[in-house]
């Protein structure tokens, strides 16, 4: 299924920071919804903290792709 | 059974009726330059006629029917979009073919073949397509392509119904709206093809994020309205009589004074600051601004309709669709994106972070998983940032040519939707609301055009993921919303204050609208069928080609206007010589020899193409023919509408 859905696997193996921080990136973003959604009550410091690592990854994750395009195109 | 029912049925039928008649009448191979509009009779626009009158009927009474309404809007879809699938042979469009191959392959091998082509860098739609033919236990794809834009248009109805329920439009102008969507569509993307289904994908997401999340009353302006309210006043009170007679202004010292110092005695009379004492209350204004945008970017200012375990829901399906459309196509997430975030600026959205996701997964896909695609090509992708100019010059003057029929199709293109915008625009006057969303969503797809012109189709695709939202503006014209915290920015104008009638008035406006857009996308919608659709005889000498031809040879054609590429992907080479304009037939010949093709295939959609679009003469691949002839070539199978030529290798040589 993976050969179906993936166009080229193999491009995935070679930037694997880059998919680990969207993978990551989407966790927390799924984490911070779900929470507001269901109405957890997070404290203040735990809500920045996810604030700012989801900012700070995403921010990451877009140079990363930038650095992808730069070194590649 | 009330009178008002029979006349409805009666309708229906009449034009399912005519439409059969029509269908069965038609002649495909007496087409014109003009298109499929060129074999309709007069059947089709009698039909066509009922079914404007009988959805006129509905969208006109006093308490409206739902069903009713939905079937003569069905009616109408079928009338557009099903009249080219009833009449010709095969399916229209190249691309058709060659989307159909690009999924057999996966269906056959199980994975998209790399470097190929940049359709395998989204290889979902295709993926998701070899799944379902799998299921139907068919061989390939061919069979679903025909009826396939049919299919596709009345899948968006159902997101299409709930958007127009949920986006702040009367009822009246939501069903008008659904309806002017099908009636002015001429924009052929609703082929077999990854964007009809990301259109799909598309309108489901933002018809789920509207029905999710109403919007709060708005706190982040209201205060800078009512400053700016009183500025307004104040400079409107400037040029009133009593300021010019100086009424306006107090006096600071004696008359005598006055005499003496004839400059400087008068001030103004103290003003309030626009906003607020600017030594102590600016500072805290601006921090409350500031607070409000983060609080509505965080989607503070909207509110779930749904219980927190169906928003939850929602949030996982949308998750999933993003990740289908990411994969699936190339441009339709970024319109979507764009969209999502016009959402939650008018207090639609109230989860910002299901735009997070979808950017990130876009941006992730292309990134890793279409790699193919940009590798050589980011110029292609983003050489046209910021010139929006030159995009929109090359999407409309590259399409404005050909013979003077063909231009009439292309004219009427653009006249429906230069009328349709115009419509749209009395729509925003008209239209009191609680959120602007729909006019940001119907605006900010053309954000697009700042980044890339898509190959000379960037305009046309924004135009087409704008139509719905662009269509309910247009219905708001005429049944504008009278309620809302937005005040419209027209007087309210009442029609029956002109007029005796006013229910007849709009009723005749209605059909008069909706029958004109009907008719004149039946001429715009079918203006290229004359060469974009095919006869069984051309596929026909494309599968010849196929079971003959060796592996890794070229075949040679002279447009790209045959239904090829439908199997065998990545061991056959099609060559079009001529995608745009063309040299002398001389030139194609001695170009087709160049390419040393094992076979040339001639055929009567190539030969159309050339007449209408370059203009070669009547009866152009005739000569082309004789030509090839002369120089070697033989025919090894012929159809009255194409002919395969080989080439005789003894004889060229001799030549």
């Amino acid at each position: 299924m993976n050969g179906v859905l993936l166009a080229s696997a193999a491009s995935l193996s070679t930037s694997p920071a880059e998919l680990v921080l969207l993978i990551v990136d989407i966790l927390l973003l799924s984490l911070r919804a779900s929470s507001g959604v269901l109405g957890v009550m997070l404290t203040q410091p735990v809500s920045r903290m996810l604030t700012s690592s989801t900012i700070f990854l995403t921010l990451l994750f877009f140079v990363l792709v930038a650095v992808r395009f730069i070194s590649l195109a | 059974m009330t009178r008002t029912r029979v006349g409805a049925i009666g309708l229906a039928v009449l034009a399912l009726a005519m439409w059969l008649l029509t269908v069965h009448d038609a002649d495909y191979s007496k087409m014109g330059q003009l298109g499929l509009v060129s074999i309709l009779g007069w059947t089709y626009y009698v039909g066509l006629t009922l079914a404007v009158l009988g959805f006129t009927n509905e969208l006109l009474r006093t308490r409206l029917r739902s069903s009713w309404l939905l079937l003569f809007v069905i009616i109408l879809a079928v009338y557009i979009f099903g009249t080219a699938s009833a009449v010709e042979p095969i399916a229209s469009l190249p691309d058709t073919f060659r989307h159909a191959g690009l999924l057999e392959f996966i269906y056959q091998h199980g994975y998209a073949l790399p470097h190929y082509v940049a359709d395998f860098s989204w290889p979902g739609a295709f993926s998701l397509g070899a799944v379902l033919t799998s299921f139907a236990g068919q061989a390939n794809a061919l069979g679903f392509t025909r009826w396939f834009p049919l299919f596709i248009e009345l899948m968006y109805l159902a997101p299409l119904v709930v958007i127009s329920r949920s986006i702040g439009v009367g009822r009246r102008a939501g069903w008008l709206g659904i309806a002017t969507f099908y009636v002015t569509d001429w924009i052929f993307q609703d082929y077999f093809s990854p964007q009809a289904l990301g259109y799909l994908y598309l309108l489901i997401t933002v018809a789920a994020v509207l029905a999710t999340w109403r919007s709060k009353p708005s706190t982040l302006f209201s205060e800078l309205r009512s400053t700016a309210h009183e500025r307004l006043l104040r400079s409107q009170s400037a040029l009133r009589l009593a300021r010019l007679r100086g009424r306006d202004a107090v006096k600071i010292r004696s008359n005598k004074q006055t005499l003496v110092a004839v400059l400087g005695p008068w001030r103004l009379k103290p003003t309030p600051p626009l906003f607020g004492s600017r030594n102590n209350n600016h500072g805290r204004f601006v921090r409350r601004r500031v607070g409000a945008l983060f609080a509505r970017f965080e989607g503070h200012d909207s509110a779930a309709v749904l219980s927190s375990t169906q928003t939850l829901s929602v949030l996982g399906l949308l998750g999933l669709i993003f990740f289908a459309l990411a994969v699936s196509h190339e441009l339709t997430p970024y319109a979507l994106i764009l969209m999502l975030a016009g959402c939650l600026l008018a207090r639609r959205l109230g989860r910002p972070e299901l735009l997070a996701v979808a950017i990130l997964i876009t941006v992730g896909w292309l990134s890793l998983g279409a790699t193919d695609y940009w590798l050589g090509n980011l110029a292609m992708i983003f050489g046209g940032f910021g010139q929006v100019g030159s995009t929109l010059s090359a999407n409309v003057s590259g399409r404005v040519a050909g013979s003077l029929i063909h231009k009439l199709a292309v004219d009427t293109r653009i006249i429906i939707i230069v009328s349709l915008y115009f419509l749209a625009g009395v729509g925003v006057l008209r239209r009191s609301t609680d959120s602007r969303v729909l006019e940001i969503v119907a605006v900010a797809p053309f954000f697009l055009l700042f980044v890339s012109s898509y190959v000379g189709e960037g305009l046309m695709r924004v135009v087409f993921y704008a139509l719905p939202f662009t269509a309910l503006l247009a219905a708001s014209a005429i049944f504008p919303q009278q309620s809302g915290a937005i005040r419209s920015w027209m007087p309210n104008f009442r029609i029956a204050r002109y007029v005796r009638s006013s229910r007849a008035t709009l009723w005749a406006l209605v059909f008069v609208i909706v029958l004109a857009s009907a008719f004149a996308t039946t001429v715009a919608r079918g203006g290229n069928d004359d060469y974009e659709s095919f006869t069984k005889g051309e596929l026909a000498a494309v599968n010849y080609v196929y079971d003959h031809v060796t592996p890794g040879a070229t075949v040679g054609i002279t447009s790209p206007y045959l239904p090829f590429n439908q199997r065998d992907v990545g061991s056959v080479y099609w060559v079009a010589l001529f995608t745009g304009g063309g040299p002398s037939i001389e030139g194609i010949r001695s170009a087709l020899i160049n390419i040393h093709p094992q076979y040339i295939v001639l055929s009567q959609s190539q030969e159309n193409w050339g007449e209408i679009v370059v203009g070669y003469p009547r009866g152009w691949e005739n000569t082309l023919f004789n030509s090839l002839v002369s120089k070697g070539f033989h025919v090894v199978a012929s159809w009255r509408t194409a002919s395969v030529l080989k080439v005789d290798a003894k004889k060229a040589k001799t030549k």
